[in-house]
């Protein structure tokens, strides 16, 4: 690919040096005048009533400004699926009950933190206690004690989905097998916890930099909380580090404390959760039990799959409502199925709030669909890759829970990640105790179905070309961390055929970037992608029009690249692009010179592109002890085009640490609601030294719905880690681990089947 | 989190040092790489109202030889230093297994014997402790991990321990009384709750290593659910010398902590006189186990407590073996 291609290529991140230099503003960065420090008083208990709350005390503590409590909120409840006005259930200030250990019921501004936390020990609060349930089974139980009054039964949400007829399905099977599976409770660990600063002006107007995935969904929902109208809320997206899905859910108990807190003095406000805030307050993976039972023909082909799954929900709803259903959507992914059948309970429960996390549920049922594939294949002595390539979905078929697919690379996925990881040549000579494992998964880029219909748009963005000629791209897409703002400018660079570094980025800014849902399911790539191409494109239309007009010449004979416009048909005329520009906006009175894009799925059911890709493990097990090496992983994945190879190798790399952890290691140990182990010396995420060497392969389908044929990459990728590790250590142990995270200890006890 | 208000001296000399704790009537604490102490204050965990900076005393930083062939390790020198000291390996190897690079370049030798046992209760913050009555390690009268236990539970957790006394090292420790050296072992009390046997007013500032005996070979192994970072789930380290005959064990030694309140010598006594095998070996080390007593799994409450039992056995027989094959290279 030549130097003027803006993509496919390993453009290092716009954002890198400052952040390698520590000069990147995070919101925990931003010193405003006058700032004052804000902390939160959260609930001991799992489940109790409110009965009063005094902080006469606590406006006396020295440096003390202000405190809130429920009775200053409108007592509305919000959440990130508008679309269910039943999932709006958590109150980020709770008002009249608590719900968890953790669920915020004051908040207090002061001069500095250790005035805030003094301030914080003097306020009383006279509770009710009431009993609580900690498991699914107990919330499910008659008479249990109710999370949420209206909610019958605890169960947050119920789904059921079928496609085909499951019992003729299970009729024409030659084999069937029914297991159950578990998944654990994993955090998402962002390295920035939760941070924002609030700042109020009079007479009514707020400004909030927040540590988000989502900038305009909590606008929108602060906006209804603050009951003041959307326009005097602006929300800024400073840098984020990290999210993963743990800062998806819109408003979360900081961001309204903190307005109303500025409000409330008058002053700046910043408040950032501690580590152990970020662990219990915030958002975790649904833990899962997963019962599956599928039937198989001779060939190993599956002719039903039937599943039931129950969801811990925790407290709230969060993303929950959808959760529960995507559950049962990404069960159908990689593979094809004659019948399919799933019930999804989620249940309420007083533990932490369960969510989004990176693979919104594909990582748990992916884990349990996959291994049982695995034991299918053994149960027919068919090659675990062969009953993997047999099953495989293809170019446009469409998935038993209805996705239509267009460009599909399974195959090929399955196919390079044996061959590359030696998987016909070496997997059979193994010593004991080593062992190789395959896992497949897809998953959409960006969803189509409306989730909030407050916010008009799916994704937007504009490009004006400046008076020199430099470009400013404004998009609302949200990079926190994964690198969307570096791919935005290959994108427009590409498009407009001038140099990435001619274009300066301007990130979500609620009062200067048009709107965008944030980021989450894998949107950035191929929604804010093709808002901003064609945002890119409207301008070159214009520029092309004008030069053609001026040299008349057919616009079609026109090519911009390299930052230069030429002309196939009059080889000798050439202008710069800085020039053109600058003549577009001298012939129009200097009208500012603008395109404006955006991205509107055509299917509004579902999705439009999905991703692929299979993974293979070898792991390394010492017997005695159970301790477990991942030696190496090939990851080969479909992602479309790559915009940014180095880009989606840091994708790929990551999703296998995360993969990692939630296969062997990761799990919030959660006692009668209360986390034990809320800190990163007790939480084992892997740490540098447990990463094994990944092996990326890039397989480039173009797929038609993306920008340039770009798909997601990187969500989709953390659901054949746990799979292929699993089955890894299968071959490795003779023995089979249907729950996660599979420690050192189940090992030696040896496992949980044959 | 933040630190509670505290007075910090940086004295120059240890006398200074211990006029300072001696005044401070049990109120001070010794302060040196800082990465225990001010975390645990932090969480509350701990309370002191003056800190003693050692770190500026310029022989508690130095390792050097004694006229006794002992090798004198200053309180103050890094655990990243004793990665470097090549006559015991057991004890280079503990020091490499300890935490992080960044943290060990912090941390400090006497820290590190000195470091609080570990509770997933204990290790928790003031904020997360709101409402809760307090356990015995916080001044309470309760235990969460062990309801029905009389005493503290939580784990010693020391890496460097278990191959100090395997070594047979003593430490020195000074007050204003005086000097006194004790063996590592008696450094340790088995209460969580106050797990050293060090009195107010009292500094250890050195560790002193024996000399190395020919045909010895020592060795150390630390199981934890990570790489790096981890506090273990168990440490074992053994050392086994050799008689002149190349094949009979002339002396024998091993110690574990982790998943014990105090850290623990175990019997290997039985190889003494005796030529080893892989066989002897792997005998003693399922016998000499039990002698750890109460397993403690308050610091990692996932994994259970028969688990790190079974896992100590395979350690020490593995670093048994590896002992064996040094000295038999020795």
């Amino acid at each position: 690919m030549g130097e003027q291609q803006a993509i496919g290529r390993s453009l290092p991140r716009l954002d890198g040096p400052a952040k390698a230099r520590g000069e990147a503003v995070y919101a925990g960065d931003l010193n405003l005048p006058g700032m004052l420090c804000g902390k939160i008083l959260t609930s001991y208990l799992p489940h109790a009533r409110i009965r009063r709350i005094d902080t006469s005390a606590a406006v006396r503590v020295p440096g003390m400004k202000a405190a809130v409590t429920g009775q200053d909120t409108l007592g509305l409840g919000c959440g990130p699926t508008r679309f269910r006005e039943k999932s709006l259930d958590f109150l980020p200030l709770a008002r009249d009950k608590v719900r968890y250990i953790g669920d915020a019921v004051a908040a207090v501004a002061a001069v500095d933190e250790d005035a805030a936390s003094a301030a914080l020990e003097q306020i009383k609060v006279e509770w009710e206690e009431l009993p609580a349930v900690f498991t699914p089974e107990e919330a499910m139980q008659p008479g249990a004690p109710l999370v949420h009054e209206n909610m019958p039964g605890n169960i947050s949400r119920r789904i059921v989905l079928e496609g085909g007829d499951i019992e003729a399905g299970f009729r024409q099977a030659y084999h069937i097998r029914e297991d159950i599976f578990n998944t654990s409770s994993d955090s998402h660990v962002p390295l920035e916890p939760h941070t924002c600063v609030a700042k109020y002006d009079p007479p009514g107007y707020f400004t909030l930099w927040t540590s988000t995935q989502v900038p305009y969904m909590v606008k929108s929902d602060l906006a209804r909380l603050l009951g003041v109208p959307e326009n005097q809320v602006r929300v800024i997206l400073p840098f984020v580090g990290g999210g993963f899905g743990g800062k998806s859910d819109g408003v979360f108990s900081l961001d309204l404390c903190a307005a109303l807190l500025a409000q409330k003095t008058g002053r700046p406000v910043r408040i950032a959760y501690s580590r152990e805030e970020e662990f219990i307050c915030t958002r975790r993976r649904h833990p899962m039990q997963i019962y599956l039972k599928t039937g198989v023909n001779r060939q190993g082909e599956i002719t039903a799959r039937q599943a039931r799954v129950i969801a811990d929900g925790g407290a709230y709803s969060g993303w929950g409502h959808a959760s529960i259903y995507l559950a049962g959507l990404f069960l159908c992914l990689p593979y094809r199925y004659g019948a399919y059948h799933y019930e999804g309970l989620r249940v309420y429960t007083n533990n932490p709030v369960s969510s989004a996390m990176r693979g919104h549920c594909a990582p748990q049922v992916q884990f349990a669909g996959d291994v049982q594939l695995d034991m299918l294949a053994e149960d027919l002595g068919i090659d675990p890759v062969e009953i993997r390539l047999r099953n495989a979905l293809e170019d446009g078929e469409v998935t038993a829970a209805g996705f239509k697919i267009g460009t599909c690379g399974l195959k090929e996925c399955i196919r390079k990640a044996a061959e590359r990881s030696g998987w016909y040549t070496r997997r059979a000579s193994l010593p004991p105790g080593r062992g190789v494992g395959i896992g497949c998964a897809g998953f959409p880029s960006g969803q189509g179905f409306r989730l909030r219909p407050d916010i008009p748009a799916y994704t937007t963005a504009v490009t004006r070309v400046n008076e020199d000629g430099s470009v400013t791209l404004l998009c609302g897409a949200a990079d926190t961390g994964q690198g969307s703002d570096t791919v935005m400018v290959q994108i427009a660079a590409q498009e407009l055929g001038v140099r990435p570094q001619d274009i300066r980025y301007v990130r979500a800014d609620s009062d200067i970037t048009p709107a965008d849902l944030g980021n989450y399911s894998s949107r950035e790539t191929v929604f804010a992608g093709n808002a901003v191409k064609e945002a890119a494109a409207r301008v070159k239309e214009k520029l092309l029009a004008f030069i053609a007009d001026e040299w008349q010449v057919p616009e079609e004979s026109l090519e911009i690249a390299g930052g230069e416009i030429t002309c196939a048909s009059a080889p000798d005329k050439r202008i710069s692009f800085a020039q053109a520009a600058r003549g577009w906006q001298e012939k129009h009175q200097g009208k500012p010179l603008v395109g404006e894009g955006t991205y509107d799925p055509p299917d509004k059911k579902f999705y439009e592109a999905y991703s692929f890709g299979a993974q293979v493990a070898e792991v390394e097990v010492d017997k005695e002890t159970g301790q477990v090496k991942v030696v190496n992983v090939v990851s080969a994945h479909d992602a479309g085009r790559v915009i940014n190879p180095m880009a989606v190798e840091g994708q790929l790399e990551g999703s296998v640490h995360m993969g990692l952890g939630f296969a062997l290691s990761e799990e919030m140990v959660v006692r009668q609601g209360r986390v034990l182990n809320p800190a990163l010396v007790d939480y084992a995420i892997p740490v540098a030294a447990d990463m094994p060497e990944v092996e990326c392969v890039h397989l480039e389908v173009e797929d038609p719905a993306g920008p340039f044929g770009a798909k997601e990459c990187g969500e989709g990728t953390v659901g054949p880690t746990a799979p292929a590790i699993a089955n890894a250590l299968y071959q490795a142990t003779g023995r089979r681990f249907l729950n996660l995270p599979i420690t050192p200890f189940q090992i030696v006890k040896g496992g949980d089947g044959q | 989190m933040r630190l509670p208000p505290f007075e910090c001296a940086s004295p120059a000399s240890l006398e200074e040092a211990i006029n300072l704790l001696g005044q401070a009537a049990g109120q001070a604490r010794v302060l040196a790489g800082g990465t225990d102490l001010l975390p645990a204050m932090k969480r509350r965990g701990i309370a002191a109202g003056l800190l003693v900076n050692i770190k500026g005393i310029a022989g508690l930083k130095q390792v050097s030889a004694r006229e006794d062939g002992s090798t004198a390790i200053g309180a103050a020198v890094s655990v990243n230093e004793v990665t470097g000291l090549t006559a015991w390996p057991a004890l280079a190897q503990a020091a490499s297994r300890v935490a992080a690079w960044t943290l060990r370049h912090m941390g400090t030798v006497g820290g590190n014997l000195l470091v609080d046992n570990r509770c997933w209760y204990y290790n928790r913050s003031g904020e997360w402790w709101r409402g809760k009555e307090q356990c015995f390690k916080r001044g309470g009268e309760r235990c969460y991990v062990f309801p029905s236990g009389r005493q503290c539970r939580a784990a010693a957790s020391s890496d460097l321990v278990p191959a100090l006394v395997a070594i047979g090292a003593r430490v020195e420790v000074q007050s204003a009384s005086g000097s006194r050296l004790l063996a590592v072992k008696d450094l340790y009390r088995a209460d969580g709750a106050a797990p050293h046997t060090l009195e107010p007013g009292e500094i250890l500032t050195h560790i002193l290593l024996p000399p190395c005996p020919a045909g010895t070979g020592s060795a150390f192994i630390k199981l934890a659910r990570r790489q790096t970072l981890d506090f273990a789930l168990v440490n074992v380290a053994a050392v086994i010398s050799l008689a002149e005959d190349g094949r009979t064990c002339r002396e024998a030694s091993a110690a574990v902590s982790g998943s014990v309140v105090a850290p623990t010598p175990l019997p290997v006594k039985q190889l003494e006189g005796r030529e080893i095998t892989t066989w002897l070996l792997d005998e003693v080390a399922g016998e000499a186990v039990k002698a750890m007593g109460f397993v403690t799994y308050a610091g990692a409450m996932d994994v259970p407590a028969g688990y790190r039992r079974q896992v100590a056995g395979v350690l020490l027989r593995r670093s048994l073996e590896q002992a064996w094959e040094r000295a038999r290279n020795a």
